[in-house]
């Protein structure tokens, strides 16, 4: 192969071993990593809000057609809570914005993810997987607020 | 006419010369700035994740 | 190469039916748009309701007519380079499995009976015959495979000195990549899905068919690519007036495709429950590899374009780019050619965010990825498609093309639709618009709740680039189909344009072998999707849950209560 080539394809793969590296230290240094794997079980079918300990929550989350349940969550600012995510029907999406929390919940299976919601603020849930007609409606809301309800 | 001949054979040399000692600067150039723009892309989506979470 | 009538039949049928129903998926996308920009706030227009006409739009663009452009593409490159047509059993039995199953399919999706998407995810079920559409047009395109294999072996035993030309090569990489990609999706279609939909079998393990989908789905992209590059490399140093700077680094590309394009598919599931960590990293990883062929690719096609420029007299260090035919209506082709590549950089670099591991959830299902697809498979692939389409018609039918100067400047017309549609789409993606969503209905309407003023400006642009594209179809329709009902002025023949290499180059025995290679590919695969197929059965179970689009209700009335939710009086707090 000659050396223009060869220089070329040097420079490429070098490039995809710093976006490799930028990646690693996201994972290890900022934990930002993909969700993390459960067995699943039934148990998972049941919609429930958990306040574990002080500012931790949680939340056993069903998407179903066309709805999440739970639909509204409020939390008090500073919470984390992990989310564990499953579908009672057809595959959904789930989408908090402005979080770059972005799973798939599927029936069978259980998607756990742990986010932190240190400011106030309401914070949309989009289905962003096609589930039949009603899919353009559904969503879900979590609500950062010191007031209960 | 004899010259058009001629004028027709230098041309062709001249494009066997192109050919026979092309190098390809203006590629390299082409790719380094293709992964200039690569790494702008990738390290913008990046950074809004690092924001976002 | 004269043809019989009979390969001539075949080829301009596998160009013209195609073509045909694209019409219909063209006129789906462009619609797509306007409900998505909140111009129809509605659920259906003349009968065919926004996922009904995603169906098609995904079918028909991305599987029927790159299916059988792949396949007719593949007959005139064994007639060109071997100078044999392939043997008629292969041929005729090819085609009329491949038009039957899309007559089935395109009948389905008219009547509604198939109406979940291109990816048919279960538990959404399309009917029953649906699942066997798909396969015949997938197998239909096996069996030109198999004949062209016949074919090469004749050749070769007529040939033995002679090197496989690189356009064969290129073709037996993505049909060998494409048989082993398509056998998991035939699996999930005929042996999970079909008697699932039928009702003879209630269990369905959801992650199981996502897996083996996407065993098929990410291959299936580069079978998409590959002609595009077969293209590039083989026709457009000619065509441009270059020639290819080294055939080595191209049957290096290729080859390397063929290894790296199957096992990456869970680069697809990086949200989704099920697959590990580790999983995901490593096909990240592989993703990553698979970026090198196509660098590769951007420096020899990039380098054979610039030979070209030179050649014409340019002296500057990029000025060479601007040598080239450009609207060039007695080179038609390069303008489809270099406005697909052009395209492609922008493709090809949100392909590497959305490869990204963890950075994927920024742009999962969001405008994003279909922006990413239309600068790839709505870019290269489809320009180039539409390019030798024509071109194929012409010399197979030896009609003479008509309104060449609208050919010509289609592409171009095609390159700005495009980039603002993508545009649009990307940018929105980033602010979280979703994908595959009728917006209109809810996201893009002032009046409902779920309003988003953001994705308003977001979906315009991406109205307006739509209704280019669909322009640059309408008049690309007109063109080729008064070129396909025109008088034939000439015999028929098989002939491409071929490029010349710039350097006699010492043959590498490593590529010009397919066996290693082929070995390799099926043990990255299995490397990749053993332990993914471990993941499957450790962390999800089979559910008995199967659904029509239009109701929540499931379709299995035996289903037990493990799927039941506990009502919200009963939650604790």
């Amino acid at each position: 192969m000659n050396k223009y080539e060869l220089r070329a394809i040097f420079l490429s793969a070098s490039l995809m071993g710093i976006f490799l590296f930028a990646i690693l230290y996201n994972v290890y240094a900022r934990k930002i990593d993909v969700p993390t794997c459960i067995p699943y079980n039934a148990s998972f079918q049941k919609a429930e809000i958990k306040e574990v300990d002080d500012l931790h929550y949680e939340v056993y989350i069903i998407a179903k057609m066309w709805t999440f349940d739970p639909g509204e969550i409020i939390i008090p600012p500073g919470s984390t809570v992990d989310f564990y995510l499953t579908s009672a029907d057809v595959v959904h999406g789930f989408s908090i914005e402005r979080k770059g929390v972005n799973l798939m919940a599927v029936p069978g299976a259980v998607n756990k993810v742990t986010v932190n919601f240190p400011d106030y603020g309401t914070y949309k849930i989009v289905c962003h997987e096609y589930c039949g007609v009603g899919h353009h409606n559904m969503m879900g809301k979590i609500l950062v607020t010191n007031l209960t309800n | 006419m004899w010259y058009k001949t001629t004028l027709r054979e230098m041309e062709n040399d001249h494009q066997s010369e192109i050919e026979k000692n092309f190098k390809p600067k203006g590629t390299i150039a082409f790719i380094v700035l293709l992964l200039i723009l690569a790494a702008m892309v990738w390290f913008s989506v990046y950074n809004l994740q690092i924001e976002r979470h | 190469m004269n043809i019989s009538k009979s390969f001539q039949r075949t080829i301009l049928t596998g160009l013209f039916m195609p073509m045909s129903l694209f019409i219909l998926g063209v006129y789906n996308g462009v619609m797509q748009t306007l409900y998505r920009a909140g111009v129809l706030q509605q659920e259906a227009v003349a009968g065919i309701n926004y996922y009904q006409g995603l169906t098609m739009h995904g079918v028909i663009n991305a599987i029927v007519l790159t299916t059988f452009f792949a396949v007719v593409f593949g007959h005139v490159i064994m007639g060109h380079y071997l100078k044999k047509e392939p043997p008629k059993w292969s041929y005729k039995t090819s085609m009329i499995l491949m038009v039957v199953g899309t007559l089935i399919d395109v009948v389905l999706m008219i009547m509604g009976k198939a109406q979940a998407l291109y990816t048919f995810y279960a538990p959404l079920k399309n009917s029953p015959l649906f699942y066997v559409g798909t396969s015949l047009l997938i197998i239909g395109s096996w069996i030109a495979f198999f004949g062209w294999i016949a074919t090469y072996k004749e050749w070769r035993k007529e040939n033995p000195d002679t090197k496989m030309p690189i356009a064969v090569l290129a073709t037996f990489v993505n049909f060998t990549m494409w048989v082993i990609a398509s056998i998991p999706v035939a699996y999930e279609s005929l042996i999970i899905l079909l008697p699932w939909s039928a009702g003879w079998t209630e269990d369905i393990n959801v992650p199981l068919t996502r897996m083996l989908f996407w065993m098929f789905g990410h291959p299936l992209v580069y079978f998409w690519l590959l002609p595009a590059y077969t293209a590039f490399y083989t026709i457009l140093p000619k065509v441009s007036g270059g020639k290819l700077y080294s055939g080595n680094a191209a049957r290096m590309a290729f080859l390397l495709f063929l290894i790296l394009s199957t096992p990456v598919g869970v680069h697809h599931q990086f949200s989704e429950p099920v697959m590990e960590q580790g999983t995901k990293m490593w096909v990240s990883i592989l993703t990553f590899a698979v970026s090198i062929p196509s660098f590769m690719t951007a420096f020899t096609v990039g380098a054979s374009l610039e030979v070209a420029g030179r050649k014409r007299g340019a002296k500057g260090l990029l000025n060479w780019m601007t040598h080239l035919p450009w609207f060039d209506s007695k080179n038609y082709l390069f303008g489809y050619f270099i406005c697909g590549l052009l395209l492609f950089i922008f493709g090809g670099l949100s392909g590497i965010v959305n490869a990204s591991y963890a950075l994927n959830q920024m742009v999962h299902n969001t405008g994003w990825v279909p922006g990413h697809f239309h600068m790839t498979v709505a870019g290269p692939t489809l320009l180039v498609i539409l390019g030798m389409s024509i071109y194929m018609y012409r010399k197979v039918s030896g009609k003479k093309i008509k309104m060449l100067s609208i050919v010509t400047i289609v592409p171009y017309l095609w390159l700005i639709g495009t980039a603002l549609l993508s545009h649009g789409l990307m940018a929105g993606g980033l602010m979280g618009e979703p994908r595959r969503t009728n917006l209109g209905m809810s996201y893009t309407n002032p009046s409902h709740e779920l309003f988003n003023q953001y994705w308003v400006n977001s979906t315009t642009t991406t109205m307006i680039g739509g209704i280019m594209m669909g322009l640059a179809a309408l008049l690309y329709f007109i063109a080729f189909f008064s070129t396909a009902f025109g008088k034939s002025t000439e015999q028929a023949s098989v002939e491409l344009p071929e490029a010349e290499e710039l350097h006699e180059e010492k043959p590498i025995p490593l590529l010009h072998n397919m066996k290693p290679w082929i070995f390799v590919s099926i043990l990255l695969t299995l490397i990749t999707y053993v332990p993914s197929l471990k993941n499957v059965f450790k962390y999800s179970e089979p559910v008995k849950n199967k659904f029509e689009a239009v109701s929540p209700v499931n379709k299995i009335e035996s289903s037990n209560n493990t799927n039941q939710i506990i009502s919200k009086d009963e939650k604790i707090e």
